[in-house]
C-alpha cells in the first residue's frame, strides 16, 4: 500500500518537480527499489528518465547553490574573524562573576596570554592592585544598574607590565538566556601619557614662575619627570659661558658623588653621553654604558654608581644656543621606546625654558643692581651737588649783603655828615649808590629765596586754592588802599601740594597782576579754573593789565628776565621763575597768554 | 680804659656792620657802655674774664650780648653753646644780629638758646632802627636777671 502509493504520488504529481518528488522520497523515507518499473508502460519509464535528468540537473544547480552559501559563509567567517579577533580593541565575554567565557585575540595580546589559557581566569586577575576599587565598583554598578559602564584603570599582562586601559562593558542576555557581561578594552596608554605629560607640563610651567632659583627649579621638574617615567634618572647639566664646561643644573636622584665628578667636566668627542650631546650638538642614545666607547673615560665611574643607560638631549635656547644637556639615566640598559623619545624631546623644551627664564631675571637682576648702583651714585652726587648748593647759598647770604649794607650805609652817612659840602649832583650820584645796593640786597634776597624754594622738600597736603587766592589778593590790596582793584574769584578746586609753596604761587601771580594793572582806571583780577579733559584742572589767573608781547614768551619764566624796564613796572625776575619751579616740582605745568597792552594770563596746573 | 658796667657786648667781626652799629647807637644815646669784639673766642674772652680780659669781674656780665653768626675762630653758634653752658653767662640775654636768613641758622640759634634772632637790613634807615629799637628793649624796657 505504502510503495503503491508512494508510486501514485510519484506518478500523479506530474506536475512536481523531482526536487520535490525527491524531497518525498527522502523524507517519506520511500524506498527507492520498492518502485515497481515491470508495472510501467514504456511512456511512463521515458518519462521518469526524462524527469531524472531534470532532477540531476537540478541537483547539479543545487549543488553550486551550496558551493556558493560555503563561500558566502567562509567569507562571512573571515570577516567576523578580522571583526571580532584582529578588532584594535580588546572583546571580553565575562560571566556575571567575572569569569572570561571568550575573548578576541587582541584581548588576549592585550592581557599577555593566548586566547586559551585566558577562558575561566577571573577578569579582575589582570587589574592592578591600585585599581581594583575602580574595577569593583564598575562591575557593581554594571551589574546593579544594567546600565553601560565604563572606566580607566591599569591592566597588569600576564608578564607583570602595566598599561593604562579604557574598559567600557555592557550586559547582555546569551542565546541560552543567561547574562553575560561584554567588555570593550581599549589600551589608551598613548592617550595617558600624553595627558600626565601636559600635566606636567603644566606643573612644571606653574613650578618655574614660583620657584626661587635655578637648582630648586631644575631638581623639581626632574623629580616631577621620574614620576612620570618610572625607573628613570632625570639631569640636567648646564653649559658654562664659556661654552666648554658642563655644571650640575639639577640631578637630584642621582648619587651625590656621581654629580660632584662630573661637576665642571670639558665636553668633548667623547665624554659620555651629555659631554658629547653638548660637544657634538647632537643626542647622543647610550643604551649600555657598559659597552659604549663614548663612556670609556666614565665608564668606571658611572658603572660604580650603579648607572647602565644614559640618553642625552642638548638643550637649545629659542636662538639656538646650547644651554645644556638634559639626561635620563637608567639603573639597566636600555634603549628608548618611541613614546620616551616623545618625552625627551618635551622635557627639553620646558627645560630650556626654564633655564632661558632664570637666565633673563639674573640679567634683570643684574641690571637692576647696576641701575640701583647708578642711582645710588647719582644721588650721592647730588646729594653733594645740593650741599654745595646749600653752602653756596649759606655763604651768599652771610657775606653778600654785608658790603651792600656798607655801601647804603656809608653813602647816607656821607650824604648826612657831608651832603652840604656836594652839589646836586653829587648828592644824586649818592643817592644812586644806595638805591642800587639795595636793588642788589633784593635781588640776593630773592635768588636766595628761589634757591630755598628749589631745596625744601615737597610735602603734599590737600590745599583750599579758593581760600589762599583770596586771603593773598587781600593783603596786597590792603596795601595799596589807593588802588580800584577787583577782584573776580570763582569757587576753585582743591589741589594737594606743598602749601607754603603753593601760597607763593599765589603771591607771586596776584601780586603780578596788581603790579601791572598799576596803570588801570581799575585793575580787574579774575581768578578761575577751566578744564583740559577730564582729568586736569587748570587755574588761571588773568588781569587787564600791561600784559606783554608773546613774541618774548619763552623768556618769561627765566631767571632775572625781565619784559619790562624798571621804572615801568620795577622788579627782580625772580618771582615768575619761582612760580615755574615750584610748579614744576609738584609736576604741573605753567604757561602764560597775552596781548601787549591787553592783560595777560597765566596758567598753571598741579596733578592732583 | 675798659667802661666799669659793660651794658651791650658786640660781636661782629665785619669793621663796616660794627662801624654801623655804633654809629646808630651814638645817634640814639646808647653807645655808652658797648664792648666790641671781632671774634668769638674775644667774645668769651671778655664773658669768662680769660685770655686778654682776665681778671675782669665775671660777676658783672652785659645786659645783651649782639652775636653776628659768621665769625672767625669760633663761630656765633659755639660761642653762643658755650655761653649757655658756663653757670655765669647761661641766663645773659643773646641776640643773633646776622646776615643770615637761612633756615638752619634760625632754628639752631633758638635750640641752642639765642632770646631773640634778627637779620640786619641792607637799608640804613631800617638797620639803624631796628639796631636803636632792639637796644634800647634790652637795655631800657627789659628786666635783667641780677647774678
Amino acid at each position: 500500500m505504502k510503495t503503491k502509493r508512494g508510486n501514485d504520488q510519484l506518478l500523479t504529481d506530474q506536475s512536481k518537480s523531482p526536487r520535490l518528488q525527491a524531497d518525498v522520497i527522502v523524507h517519506k523515507q520511500v524506498d527507492p527499489s520498492s518502485v515497481e518499473f515491470d508495472a510501467m508502460t514504456h511512456e511512463e519509464v521515458l518519462h521518469l528518465l526524462q524527469e531524472l535528468r531534470v532532477s540531476k540537473i537540478e541537483l547539479q544547480l543545487q549543488n553550486e547553490e551550496l558551493q556558493q552559501a560555503q563561500t558566502e559563509l567562509d567569507v562571512s567567517r573571515t570577516r567576523y574573524f578580522e571583526l571580532y579577533h584582529l578588532a584594535p580593541v580588546g572583546y571580553c565575554t565575562l560571566r556575571t562573576q567575572g569569569m572570561i567565557l571568550e575573548a578576541n585575540f587582541t584581548a588576549a595580546t592585550l592581557l599577555g596570554l593566548p586566547r586559551g589559557e585566558l577562558l575561566k581566569l577571573p577578569f579582575s586577575r589582570f587589574i592592578s592592585d591600585a585599581d581594583q576599587d575602580i574595577y569593583y565598583l564598575h562591575h557593581k554598578q554594571l551589574l546593579e544598574t544594567g546600565v553601560q559602564q565604563a572606566c580607566e584603570l591599569r591592566i597588569v599582562k600576564h608578564d607583570g607590565t602595566q598599561f593604562w586601559a579604557h574598559l567600557e562593558s555592557t550586559v547582555r542576555q546569551s542565546s541560552n538566556n543567561e547574562s553575560e557581561i561584554h567588555c570593550v578594552l581599549n589600551d589608551i596608554s598613548a592617550s595617558k601619557q600624553n595627558q600626565q605629560l601636559l600635566a606636567w607640563e603644566k606643573s612644571a610651567l606653574e613650578w618655574i614662575v614660583r620657584a626661587e632659583s635655578l637648582p630648586e627649579v631644575l631638581d623639581g621638574l626632574m623629580l616631577g619627570l621620574e614620576k612620570q617615567t618610572p625607573g628613570a634618572l632625570c639631569s640636567v647639566l648646564l653649559l658654562d659661558e664659556d661654552g666648554v664646561h658642563l655644571r650640575h643644573g639639577g640631578a637630584p636622584s642621582l648619587p651625590q658623588a656621581y654629580n660632584l665628578a662630573v661637576e665642571g667636566v670639558t665636553i668633548g668627542p667623547a665624554v659620555g653621553s651629555c659631554g658629547t650631546a653638548a660637544h657634538e650638538n647632537r643626542q647622543v642614545i647610550v643604551s649600555d654604558i657598559g659597552s659604549d666607547p663614548l663612556w670609556a673615560r666614565f665608564r668606571k665611574l658611572a658603572l660604580e654608581n650603579g648607572l647602565r643607560a644614559c640618553w642625552s638631549t642638548p638643550i637649545h635656547s629659542r636662538y639656538g644656543k646650547i644651554l645644556g644637556t638634559f639626561a635620563i639615566y637608567y639603573h639597566e640598559p636600555r634603549q628608548p621606546a618611541a613614546t620616551e623619545m616623545e618625552v625627551i624631546e618635551r622635557a627639553t623644551h620646558i627645560v630650556s625654558i626654564a633655564i632661558e627664564r632664570a637666565q633673563a631675571e639674573e640679567a634683570i637682576h643684574k641690571f637692576n643692581a647696576e641701575l640701583e648702583q647708578r642711582v645710588k651714585e647719582r644721588t650721592l652726587e647730588l646729594q653733594a651737588a645740593n650741599e654745595e648748593l646749600e653752602s653756596f647759598s649759606y655763604s651768599v647770604s652771610h657775606d653778600l649783603r654785608a658790603p651792600l649794607r656798607a655801601m647804603n650805609g656809608f653813602s647816607r652817612m656821607v650824604l648826612t655828615d657831608y651832603g652840604e659840602q656836594l652839589d646836586d649832583n653829587g648828592r644824586r650820584m649818592l643817592g644812586i649808590i644806595q638805591t642800587e645796593a639795595l636793588r642788589m640786597g633784593r635781588l640776593i634776597d630773592d635768588l636766595l629765596e628761589f634757591s630755598r624754594f628749589g631745596r625744601k622738600p615737597i610735602e603734599p597736603t590737600l590745599i583750599n586754592m579758593t581760600e589762599i587766592a583770596r586771603e593773598v589778593f587781600e593783603e596786597f590790596a590792603a596795601s595799596e588802599p589807593e588802588r580800584k582793584l577787583q577782584l573776580d574769584l570763582k569757587p576753585l578746586p582743591e589741589a594737594r601740594g606743598t602749601e607754603g609753596m603753593i601760597r607763593q604761587v599765589w603771591v607771586n601771580l596776584i601780586s603780578n597782576a596788581i603790579k601791572f594793572t598799576r596803570n588801570r582806571e581799575r585793575g580787574i583780577i579774575e581768578i578761575n579754573t577751566c578744564k583740559n579733559g577730564p582729568e586736569e584742572t587748570i587755574y588761571y589767573v588773568k588781569d587787564n593789565g600791561a600784559g606783554f608781547d608773546m613774541r618774548h614768551a619763552e623768556k618769561l619764566f627765566g631767571i632775572f628776565q625781565r619784559l619790562h624796564t624798571q621804572q615801568e613796572f620795577p622788579g627782580t625776575g625772580v618771582g615768575l621763575a619761582l612760580v615755574q619751579r615750584i610748579i614744576q616740582r609738584h609736576g604741573g605745568r605753567i604757561w602764560a597768554d597775552a596781548v601787549s597792552g591787553h592783560g595777560a594770563t597765566f596758567y598753571f596746573t598741579l596733578p592732583y | 680804659m675798659m667802661p666799669p658796667s659793660p651794658e651791650t657786648l658786640l660781636v661782629e667781626d665785619n669793621p663796616y656792620d660794627a662801624e654801623l652799629v655804633i654809629h646808630s647807637l651814638k645817634l640814639a644815646n646808647l653807645a655808652n657802655h658797648l664792648v666790641h669784639v671781632s671774634d668769638g673766642q674775644s667774645a668769651l674772652d671778655f664773658l669768662f674774664g680769660i685770655g686778654t680780659y682776665e681778671g675782669r669781674d665775671i660777676h658783672v656780665q652785659p645786659k645783651v650780648v649782639f652775636l653776628d653768626l659768621k665769625l672767625p675762630k669760633l663761630d656765633g653758634l659755639e660761642v653762643l653753646k658755650r655761653i649757655r653752658a658756663n653757670q655765669h653767662t647761661q641766663l645773659v640775654p643773646v641776640v643773633i644780629l646776622t646776615s643770615s636768613r637761612e633756615d638752619c641758622d634760625i632754628t639752631c640759634g633758638y635750640q641752642l638758646g639765642a632770646n631773640s634772632y634778627i637779620v640786619k637790613p641792607v637799608e640804613f634807615d631800617a638797620f639803624t632802627d631796628t639796631v636803636t629799637k632792639t637796644v634800647f628793649y634790652w637795655l631800657k624796657t627789659n628786666v635783667a636777671h641780677h647774678q
